[in-house]
């Protein structure tokens, strides 16, 4: 047995200074990347059969998860309610910047989506993705009425007939204080149309096979985020939540009769989040995930929804007092 | 509990910041704890009338994602692996009891990481940011990779007596 292992035993790792440090040192090289083979091995010796320092270890890197899914949307579920309101401005006008000079490809898909639309006589009832990827490694995926900006309602309980389908909303504009986050826009969450009675919830459905290519090489993946608010009264107390799902599927589940989109019908993989909705209301707050798309996914579902976290007891669904969804995004991020 | 419940859906999303720092734990590579993270979310889903509603939704999880981490391991090269077999079972089963504790730290961290001075907050936004890494930090403000490392270990540090003061107060 070790000096080391001795002194591990003997008690807390702060008992002996240099071995408390050297296991931090350890942990944090961990933690940020940079361990090499033979710290690896030191880091063995120093967590095995030594309980204290195992709980140091989980204990910190359970932090260290959770900070990961709190600041990388691009890697995992993200929410930014933390992000100031100078942050989201600088980041609002760089979004502005890339959609003034839009890719031609980019312009030439939400022509087509457009006029689409209107030779169709309404909106398109699917959303097609941008045909095959170019060299860049992320591709936002044109998601229809992201912002809500037809300012139409088009919300209804049937996936065939609608963009956005699911429970009962609407889109308004400054609403209780509210101001959309851009644009004149945004999404009312109004109330559950099927039990439970808890959650509204609105889906899309955007049709992935022109980026089959891509997607079958099992690389791709796809990064989905959408900004919230809540106007702050006495509901407020109740608490509620905001999230967004990701639902990759082999086949085209809309095609099914039926309002909740998942009954019955198996994704191929599925990724979601949900934040509680913060007090703030003169911020938007964004929730953001990541899906790794299997080879096979042809189509993908997007879920946005506000529920109440406590059940609520009352036979006829509840309307939910202000609770609003703007900017949904889908960006396809591929290894070219 | 059948899958298609809200209920399910808002475990099996909410669950997800503390099972993905259950994950990362006891295989920390962080590619690697996403693809077992999305292996087990599968998993979940398909075997979601095996969760009985009332008992606890991470605890069932994280064994699932406990037996997918394994699954991972015998197809990872072994130099690959940080842990050796012995001190992986020992992380696990350590791991395995405290469930209920990543989705109570998950809650509270919000909290906590506005309570820190805003040097600080920035400095683990940077380095929790996508692309994010110590080396390009210390490159910037002409630190250490080594200094850099630490001071983020001691904010970790401080975020966990944060959040365990809040969770033993039960301030979530």
């Amino acid at each position: 047995m070790t000096d080391t292992q001795t002194a591990s035993r003997s008690g807390h790792p702060d008992d002996d200074p240099s071995r408390a440090t050297s296991l931090r040192e350890l942990i944090a090289r961990l933690s940020d990347g940079v361990l090499t083979e033979q710290e690896a091995s030191r880091l063995n010796v120093l967590l095995k059969e030594d309980p204290i320092a195992q709980e140091l270890y989980l204990d910190h890197m359970l932090i260290d998860g959770l900070l990961e899914l709190e600041f990388s949307p691009a890697e995992a579920g993200f929410s930014s309610s933390i992000v100031n309101r100078e942050l989201r401005d600088a980041k609002q006008e760089d979004r502005r910047r890339r959609w003034s000079a839009p890719s031609l490809q980019t312009a030439v898909l939400l022509i087509a989506v457009l006029t689409g639309g209107a030779i169709a006589g309404g909106w398109l009832s699917r959303v097609v993705a941008t045909p095959s990827p170019s060299k860049s490694q992320r591709h936002p995926l044109a998601l229809v009425d992201r912002g809500f900006e037809s300012g139409t309602p088009l919300i209804s309980a049937a996936p065939a007939t609608s963009l956005w389908y699911g429970d009962l909303a609407e889109v308004v504009g400054p609403h209780s204080g509210i101001t959309p986050l851009e644009g004149e826009w945004m999404l009312r969450f109004l109330k559950s149309e099927s039990e439970p009675n808890d959650a509204c919830e609105l889906y899309q459905m955007v049709d992935l096979r022109p980026m089959s290519a891509a997607i079958a090489t099992g690389q791709a993946s796809v990064n989905a985020s959408a900004f919230f608010n809540a106007i702050p009264d006495e509901a407020r107390a109740e608490g509620h939540s905001f999230g967004v799902g990701l639902f990759a599927y082999a086949a085209d589940p809309g095609q099914q009769r039926h309002i909740w989109p998942l009954r019955g019908t198996q994704p191929l993989s599925f990724s979601g989040r949900q934040e509680p909705a913060d007090t703030d209301a003169w911020t938007w707050q964004q929730v953001a995930i990541r899906l790794a798309l299997p080879a096979d996914t042809t189509h993908l579902l997007v879920q946005v929804s506000a529920a109440r976290l406590t059940p609520s007891t009352a036979e006829i669904p509840l309307e939910l007092a202000g609770h609003f969804v703007d900017q949904v995004e889908l960006v396809l991020a591929t290894q070219d | 509990m059948d899958r298609n419940t809200h209920e399910f859906v808002s475990l099996l999303t909410a669950s997800q910041p503390g099972l993905y720092a259950c994950i990362l734990a006891i295989l920390p590579d962080r590619v690697a704890a996403h693809d077992v993270l999305q292996e087990t979310n599968l998993t979940l889903w398909q075997k979601a009338e095996d969760f009985e509603p009332g008992t606890s939704f991470m605890a069932w999880a994280t064994r699932i994602a406990r037996y997918h981490v394994l699954n991972h391991r015998r197809k990872m090269k072994r130099d690959r692996l940080v842990f050796d077999e012995v001190l992986f079972e020992e992380l696990a089963a350590r791991q395995a009891m405290r469930a209920d504790d990543a989705d109570r730290y998950a809650r509270a961290l919000r909290h906590c990481l506005g309570n820190l001075p805003h040097e600080q907050q920035d400095l683990v936004a940077q380095r929790y940011a996508a692309n994010g890494s110590v080396k390009q930090i210390a490159g910037c403000q002409g630190r250490s990779v080594g200094a850099v490392s630490q001071t983020l270990y001691r904010i970790r540090e401080a975020l966990l007596n944060c959040i365990s003061q809040r969770v033993q107060q039960g301030l979530l």
